[in-house]
Order: C-alpha cells, then structure tokens, then sequence
C-alpha cells in the first residue's frame, strides 16, 4: 500500500555538509543510521557530464547498542524516503545508485526489501527507478538499481548509458 | 561521419563488467574507511549525541 510521506511520522534527521553529503538519524530504540550520497565516478565515464550528477546511496547502522538486529520500525523507512527526497530538493539532477552489499550473500533480499521501501513510500510519483544485475566470473549477481527524478532532463542518455554499462559495453 | 560503435565479444564485455565489478569493490572499501573515520569525528558524535537527546524526550512524552 502506498502512503503519503508527508502525514506520516519520522524521526529527526540532521545533514552534515561534508562531500559525502551525511545525514543522521536515531531511532527511539537509540540505533544510529547513517545516510550518504557519496560521488562516484565508477558507473559512467569521467567524459560524461553524468558522472558529476552521479552519487551512490548508502544506508549504513552506524551504531546499534541493542546487540540485536535492528527491528521493523516504520518511522525508520519514512525517514530514509524523507531524506531521499531532502537530498534531491536540494540536488534535482542527481543520479542515485544503490548496489546492495554482496558480501555475505544476501543481496537479494536487500533488493527486495529496497523495492518495496522505494514503493511504499510513493517515490515512484516523483522519481524512476531502473534495476539491472551484473555477474562476476564466479556468478555471483551483483544487483544495481538507479534512480532520478522523472524531470530530469538527462534521463534518456542515463537509461542509455545505464544499460551500456551494465551490458558490458563501456568501460 | 557518425562513429559506429564496435561490437565487442562475450570475452570482451565480460572483462569490462569485472572491471566494473572491481571499482565497485573498491569504492565500498572507501565507504567504509570513511565510515570508520567518521566514528571519531567529533562534530557527527555531537549530532548524533544531540539527536539522541532529543529522541528521549521525545519518545519519554509519548511513552
């Protein structure tokens, strides 16, 4: 079910200008989370005017003194869709790119939740969303999504590019 | 003249896509040395020190 991010209740989050562009929050269960939109250069080639406008978006526990795994907490997800939005008034032409961590192999289920939060919250009314996969030699799948807003005047040549990448077809 | 782009071999993509692969890798490696680096950080631990006050007060309301 989709939901109105605006009536919905969030937590307090600060942003700290560093080039990372960092945001805080603190859930009432006191974890900590880190937001980066880091620059990258990796995904289109440094010729391109879209590798400046290119940041991956990084979700990070930065410190989690339950000892547990963080619980489903539904002021946590409007946060992170409060901040997603806060970093493109703020950067409209911006390019996000998610790779979900691969290390312990759990990369699908990281998709899928990250689909769903990016549903829920009715990010698709104001943003594209475009997910691909690449594979290693070993055939681990390396999951890849993109994302920018449906104005972006860019958005046909990042689609392009997007997909020559991850075809293998650009270095 | 338009440029034709060259059509490039199975073998050939996949080194690109590993290349890719490889700067990625890398680039989570940085992510988390700045990440460490940020744990010691003064300014982000009084954020989230001031974040976490205002957390308990407002969830010590609401409780």
């Amino acid at each position: 079910m989709k939901k109105d991010l605006e009536k919905l209740p969030k937590y307090t989050f600060d942003n700290y200008a560093d080039e990372d562009n960092t945001y805080f929050f603190v859930t009432k269960s006191q974890i900590e989370y880190l937001i980066k939109f880091r620059q990258t250069n990796y995904l289109f080639s440094t010729d391109s005017p879209l590798n400046s406008l290119t940041f991956e978006f990084i979700i990070e526990v930065f410190s989690n003194p339950t000892g547990k795994n963080p619980p489903l907490d539904s002021l946590t997800s409007a946060t992170v869709a409060a901040i997603f939005q806060d970093f493109y008034q703020r950067n409209n032409h911006s390019i996000s790119v998610y790779i979900c961590d691969s290390s312990d192999s759990r990369q699908a289920i990281r998709q899928r939740k990250f689909d769903l939060w990016f549903n829920m919250f009715n990010l698709s009314n104001g943003f594209v969303k475009f997910d691909l996969a690449i594979k290693d030699k070993e055939g681990i799948i390396y999951p890849i999504s993109i994302m920018f807003r449906t104005d972006n005047p860019h958005r046909l040549e990042i689609i392009e590019q997007f997909d020559k990448v991850i075809s293998g077809y650009s270095k | 003249m338009e440029a034709v782009e060259k059509e490039l071999s199975p073998e050939e993509r996949q080194a690109n896509i590993d290349a890719l692969i490889e700067k990625i890798k890398a680039s989570k490696k940085q992510i988390k040395e700045q990440i460490e680096k940020d744990r010691n950080n003064p300014e982000i631990q009084a954020i989230f020190k001031r974040l976490r006050e205002e957390n308990e007060k407002r969830f010590r309301k609401t409780a």
